[in-house]
């Protein structure tokens, strides 16, 4: 049958030219949407190490020192650093929270991140000169930070009740099990040492607390090279965030309906007020938001590019069929069934679409080697900064992310052709034999 | 002539209704493409409400100040300084307008909070936007001057607040824990007119801080400007000017200089970049945005029915054939072949037109993301279409010409090369 299909493909190269032209063209222009598409999904499918269900953000800010309402006595250091615990001591004590925590920052919700990467090392020359930069979360110590987020240690490591027990010094660090591997293998990393040379020019070293499961710190962002260190002091009084988990059990609509009202009454302490509630899963979807118009974006081109495609296909070859009746009329005197000559029209489809997939693909290769993939640079851009605080994965692998992406575009081109030619060729399968040998 | 071929069109059409709806589908998907793209730009450059001189209103939103003495860069807006010692009195400029970082507020009302886009300003800006006012009037130099709480809400946020549009006028709203006074409403303009979108405007001079002065630098800090001109050749002027401003102050100052390469002069139609020159719109991203995506929209809808016109000049053979052995020339049944395509395409156009605005009106919430400020999800009803936005003449222009254009480039070819074969050929071609 292959051999019947290769020589009817031949003998009608140039019907079938435009078609096949055509799914070359498609084919090169899908890669880049499905790369976009498959390396964004993939990236949100990862876990994110912390557990963001029945997590709520509070916003606390605080009055501006200029106006009539802050108190000069509220706007100590002290005062702030008292009325904040005070607030957290409120905030745990309400019905239907199981733990709280606060972090200080505008605009990130799982710590202040640090814009700088720090590039720090081990004193194993062989490791560091591998060097990543690492990207910086900062917590404040005994404020349950790691338990509230649901981040989990790993064994040799203290629990994360335990770290919230913990003395950290300014100097201490946790970090991801991905940094541990980094540089130290197997080892368990719990005690040994991390150092950077800071903006003074000093070596500072940095012992490791604790070893954390790997966490993304913003859900469409791919997993960096990360590590937790403690404030020892809070730097931006102005924008703390309380963190709340709420109990398993307790309906998150009705928790907020009450808690918000009791934030707006009861959290104004010292120069500090309450301003909005809000779930973490909606902090979440709002940054995110970008990311994911773009991937839809992308998603909805290659839903155009495909109804173009099957169109395409259903009209070429349903207007063939007129010519091939005949054809298929000897054929069924010949005892081919009609899944024979679905069969053939469907094999006819899918060597055109594997031969144009393939040919499509290898021109897109071409582009991609003086450029490099619209994915991988949009992984990285996510990242902040470069590919070497990415932590591994396909994407990164020039062989591996083309063989990913060309196969999913193979996929998808050779079912929208598939559906497309199955309509005619169910219709010119059921033609009577008599009527269509009967103007031969 | 024109009536035969149109009559002709019907015919095969009627003969044809499997091929003849796919072609209109197809065509349709086309233009619907095209012009959601073409809608989505537009809507950018158009003058809508309140934007309705948007021709004349550039942007100058960043400046980058650079170290002379190797301590770096810092980028950012500009000072309450700068606006005042270096914008304010242009003078190749008809109205200067500054705005603080425009923010998300949150306005607390009976226990509830309401998350909404404000705008920290001076009175010019109501000079810039035109803004139809229900109620009241905006704020006054004298409450600008004051540093009075004055606030103009839009009828929206009226509604949502107080329950109605009018008797707003005197109200409080809280604004975190600050009272601002109403003193106007206005008819809330649509997410899509982008730097005029607002739901409440106050004056800059209410917040604290706003002379905030950065201890390296006095000229940097969080306001962006609004110029208003008479046409380009003030606006041409006006960059003249500020590079002038920014050259002096480069040359004055001992430590730091103003890096030109950061700046961009913008306005809806053209931009200055490093403020040398002008590009136009097809010049900048947008304009090759547009140019691209239509060709690329347009291209493969083209060669689909480029391919199925092809397999149908097939079947006209013998027709075509017996027309040409009675004298008809090569061109004039090319011109037969083009003009019937074309009146399915057109056909396809009206479907793909009608096709835009219902994907307009559904997903209007995915289409205009990009105008919601960051962190804010948009919902379908946040966005408000008007009539004047997507039934714009140069809309239905547009539109006509991507069906001409899209019949040229899948009729042409395929017709050409049938028409090409011998008379003899054509008639003794098998069906």
């Amino acid at each position: 049958m292959w051999k019947v299909i290769f020589h009817n493909l031949w003998s009608r190269r140039k019907k079938v030219g435009w078609i096949f032209t055509e799914l070359v063209i498609v084919t090169m222009i899908l890669w880049v949407l499905i790369d976009v598409s498959a390396v964004f999904l993939y990236n949100k499918s990862l876990p994110t190490g912390y557990d963001n269900d029945r997590l709520c953000l509070v916003n606390i800010r605080t009055y501006s020192e200029k106006d009539s309402i802050s108190k000069k006595e509220y706007a100590t250091e002290e005062a702030y650093n008292e009325y904040i615990e005070r607030i957290l001591r409120k905030v745990k004590s309400y019905e239907g929270v199981e733990n709280a925590s606060y972090i200080f920052t505008s605009w990130q919700y799982l710590g202040t991140a640090s814009v700088q990467n720090y590039y720090m090392k081990s004193g194993n020359e062989a490791v560091d000169s591998l060097i990543a930069p690492i990207h910086v979360m900062r917590f404040h110590p005994n404020t349950n930070y790691f338990e509230t987020y649901g981040i989990e240690t790993t064994e040799g490591s203290p629990s994360p009740e335990e770290l919230s027990k913990l003395n950290f010094a300014w100097n201490d660090a946790v970090v991801t099990e991905d940094v541990a591997k980094r540089f130290f293998g197997k080892e368990n990393a719990v005690g040994k040492k991390l150092f950077f040379i800071d903006w003074k020019k000093d070596t500072i070293w940095c012992p490791i607390r604790a070893v954390v499961k790997d966490v993304r710190h913003q859900s469409y962002r791919p997993n960096c090279a990360l590590m937790f260190r403690p404030w020892t002091k809070i730097e931006n009084y102005g924008y703390c965030k309380l963190v709340v988990r709420v109990k398993e059990g307790v309906d998150m609509g009705d928790f907020l309906n009450g808690f918000e009202e009791f934030t707006n009454k009861e959290l104004k302490m010292g120069n500090y007020y309450s301003e909005t509630v809000t779930t973490l899963n909606d902090i979440i979807k709002k940054s995110e938001n970008n990311y994911v118009t773009l991937n839809n974006i992308a998603l909805i081109l290659t839903v155009f590019f495909l109804i173009n495609l099957c169109l395409g296909v259903v009209g070429t070859f349903w207007l063939q069929t007129r010519s091939r009746v005949e054809e298929m009329g000897v054929l069924r005197t010949f005892g081919a069934t009609k899944w024979n000559i679905r069969a053939m029209l469907l094999g006819e489809g899918f060597v055109l679409s594997t031969l144009a997939a393939f040919v499509g693909c290898m021109l897109y290769l071409q582009i991609a080697l003086c450029t490099e993939f619209v994915g991988t640079k949009l992984a990285m851009s996510l990242a902040y900064h470069n590919e070497t605080n990415l932590m591994d994965s396909w994407i990164l692998h020039f062989g591996e992310h083309f063989m990913v992406i060309s196969l999913l575009c193979y996929a998808v081109i050779t079912l929208t052709v598939l559906a497309g030619i199955y309509i005619p060729a169910h219709s010119i399968s059921n033609v009577n034999p008599i009527d269509a040998l009967r103007d031969e | 002539m024109l009536k035969l071929y149109f009559k002709q069109a019907v015919e095969l059409m009627k003969q044809n209704k499997l091929f003849s709806g796919i072609y209109i589908f197809g065509t349709a998907l086309a233009i619907a493409s095209t012009t959601i793209l073409a809608v989505v730009i537009y809507l950018d450059i158009a003058p809508i409400y309140p934007d309705t001189n948007r021709d004349n209103v550039y942007y100058l939103e960043i400046c980058s100040f650079k170290s002379k003495n190797d301590r770096g860069r810092y980028v950012s807006a500009y000072s309450y300084a700068a606006v005042n010692e270096w914008f304010y009195p242009l003078k190749n400029v008809k109205v200067v307008s500054a705005e603080h970082e425009s923010v998300n507020l949150i306005i607390k009302q009976d226990n509830k909070n309401y998350e909404i886009r404000g705008r920290y300003t001076d009175v010019n800006f109501f000079d810039v936007y035109h803004y139809k006012f229900i109620e009241g009037k905006p704020f006054s130099k004298a409450d600008f001057d004051g540093e009075l709480k004055k606030a103009v809400i839009s009828d929206k946020i009226a509604k949502a607040l107080f329950g109605t549009t009018t008797g707003a006028v005197g109200k409080t709203v809280k604004i975190g824990y600050q009272d601002y006074t109403v003193c106007g409403v206005i008819e809330e303009p649509s997410i899509i007119a982008g730097e005029s979108f607002a739901q409440i405007i106050m004056p800059y001079t209410s917040m604290a801080g706003y002379r905030f002065k950065h201890s390296d630098l006095a000229y940097m800090g969080n306001y962006t400007l609004r110029f208003v001109v008479e046409g380009d050749v003030q606006a041409e002027a006006l960059r003249a000017e500020l590079v002038d401003i920014f050259t002096r102050f480069s040359n004055s100052n001992p430590d730091w200089e103003i890096d030109l390469n950061y700046l961009t002069l913008r306005s809806a139609m053209r931009q200055s970049n490093d403020l040398e020159g002008w590009d136009e719109l097809f010049e900048t991203l947008a304009g090759m945005l547009l140019i691209i995506g239509v060709f690329v929209l347009l291209f493969i809808p083209a060669l689909n029915m480029s391919g199925m016109i092809s397999s149908r000049m097939d079947m006209r053979n013998m027709e075509m054939g017996v027309r040409k052995s009675f004298g008809a020339t090569r061109s004039s049944l090319l011109k037969q072949v083009i003009w019937e395509n074309l009146v399915l395409t057109i056909l396809g156009g009206i479907v793909g037109i009608v096709l835009c605005w219902l994907i307009i009106f559904c997903f209007k919430d995915m289409l205009f993301a990009t105008y919601a400020s960051e962190g804010v999800v948009l919902r379908n009803e946040d966005v408000s279409i008007t009539a004047e936005m997507i039934f714009a003449p140069a809309i239905f222009i547009f539109s006509f010409v991507c069906c001409v254009v899209l019949n040229l480039m899948s009729a042409y070819i395929p017709a050409k090369r049938a028409l090409r074969r011998p008379i003899v050929e054509m008639l003794n071609v098998k069906k």
